[in-house]
């Protein structure tokens, strides 16, 4: 006799501004025996909940604190507006997870010298947030605040590859890894890595 | 602990840096020093340079090669056998003048060892293993603390997959025995998963090696190891703190073994004694 397990996994998680998002999966499968329950329950287990949480780290659209108010017209990144500037409150408005304002929005996922290395490449060198988060997302296929450190410091290679004159480990100009040792006290250390 | 360090070219003081923790360990590294800890200090303490093995100096072509094929897939760039082909050149010649002399024989091996290289490249491209999606990430240098770890753990992935597989290039000459050679790279390969399990939240699905083998006609060889559960993980990081251990108590000694033969640091090694036995003979 054929045994049907039905398994269903469903996460929500809180998101700024009082929103929410919701993903779950269900899953239907016939089992040979019963002796097969209790293993097979914990692989769909573990195999629902990875493909819940993978998927789920895409946050998507999260409305901005003035979402439904009447907006004045589409504001521009609060870092580039000139100080003292009568808009600048106007300016503050940006959408969380487009990239024009990453003060908003989910947690950063990569580490904190990651984010500061990332803010600072784009401190200095005036980048447009918008760019980076198009970049991030073209590479990864999410938001910069959503990398996780493995795919920060490819961001950070690529910002490095074209505005930190040359200075990074995966341009094609420079593609050998150094060979320093950690072990003579004669190593630098590289504020690229994951902390 | 071998004393004579005076021709080292990074004139490391072991007196100073020996006694404490390095400041990090990666899994080559404690390989190295788990394999034989006095070559591990002629190496990378005393920085002592000999020439560059052929073997090496081809790998690290094919690596450099590899990269920017891969770094092309992920920009969506060049990745043409001949862009591929001008970085492994480029590479072949800038590490001759970079990194030292190469222990070439003659002008006749260099040219094998060239050619050797160049055909392991075009049969990876050539082969069901090339990357043909978008990696996740290329040569990728994680630095993360790991419970049961004395100091940070360091790796550099050649190529993380699409779906968080970290791959590792290896040439070789020999086709590889895919049980031996999961179990030869355990400190890496679990390594790689420690590292991976910290910074994206999830377990890789396989770790996997993937071997040039540069016989007549190359061959690509991809072996896959599923993860490392709980006793293999205990087990990896007790490996690297035993290296770490020892490197901070400035263990060094000779380990007689098969691999003496072909060892460039022989007549280092015949010099050595115990430190004690040194400041005797000084005295």
């Amino acid at each position: 006799m054929a045994i049907k397990l039905i398994a269903n996994y469903s996460k929500r998680l809180g998101l700024p501004g009082y929103s929410s998002h919701q993903f779950s999966v269900s899953l239907e499968t016939e089992l040979a025996a019963t002796n097969d329950i209790a293993g097979e329950s914990q692989r769909l287990y573990q195999l629902l909940q990875t493909n819940v949480d993978e998927q789920i780290q895409t946050v998507g659209f999260v409305p901005p604190s003035t979402y439904g108010m009447d907006m004045p017209e589409e504001t521009h990144d609060a870092n580039h507006a000139p100080n003292g500037s009568a808009n600048n409150s106007a300016n503050t408005h940006g959408i969380a997870g487009n990239g024009s304002n990453w003060q908003r929005g989910p947690a950063w996922k990569c580490s904190d010298k990651q984010k500061d290395l990332i803010l600072k490449l784009v401190d200095e060198h005036q980048l447009d947030k918008s760019d980076v988060e198009a970049l991030a997302i073209d590479r990864f296929g999410k938001g910069v605040r959503i990398l996780n450190k493995i795919e920060a410091s490819g961001l950070i290679d690529e910002l490095l590859d074209t505005h930190g004159n040359g200075n990074s480990h995966g341009s094609q100009g420079n593609t050998r890894r150094r060979n320093g040792s950690a072990y003579n006290g004669a190593n630098g250390t590289n504020e690229r890595r994951a902390a | 602990m071998i004393a004579d360090i005076s021709q080292a070219p990074c004139a490391a003081s072991p007196k100073r840096w020996s006694c404490t923790l390095p400041e990090h360990i990666s899994p080559s590294a404690a390989k190295s020093y788990l394999g034989c800890s006095l070559k591990f200090y002629f190496e990378r303490v005393a920085c002592i340079r000999k020439n560059t093995p052929v073997a090496l100096h081809v790998g690290k072509a094919v690596h450099a090669a590899l990269q920017v094929f891969h770094l092309a897939r992920w920009r969506a760039g060049d990745d043409s056998p001949g862009a591929v082909a001008a970085a492994y050149e480029k590479s072949f010649t800038d590490l001759e003048t970079d990194e030292g002399p190469v222990n070439y024989d003659d002008e006749a091996e260099r040219e094998k060892a060239r050619v050797d290289g160049l055909r392991v490249v075009a049969a990876y491209l050539d082969s069901p293993e090339a990357m043909k999606g978008k990696p996740r990430a290329v040569e990728v240098l994680l630095k993360e603390n790991i419970p049961g770890l004395s100091v940070p753990l360091t790796g550099a992935m050649d190529l993380v997959e699409g779906n968080f597989t970290p791959v590792d290039f290896k040439s070789a000459a020999a086709k590889p025995d895919p049980g031996n050679a999961a179990f030869d790279h355990e400190i890496q390969l679990v390594s790689y998963q420690l590292l991976m399990e910290i910074a994206t939240g999830q377990v890789p699905p396989s770790l996997d090696l993937v071997f040039l083998v540069k016989t007549k006609t190359p061959q690509v060889i991809r072996v896959s190891s599923p993860p490392a559960n709980e006793h293999r993980k205990r087990r990896v990081i007790a490996l690297l703190e035993t290296a770490v251990q020892g490197i901070a108590r400035a263990c060094y000694h000779p380990q007689p073994a098969m691999q003496c033969s072909w060892c460039q640091y022989k007549n280092e090694c015949m010099a050595w004694l115990p430190a004690r036995q040194l400041e005797r003979r000084a005295a």
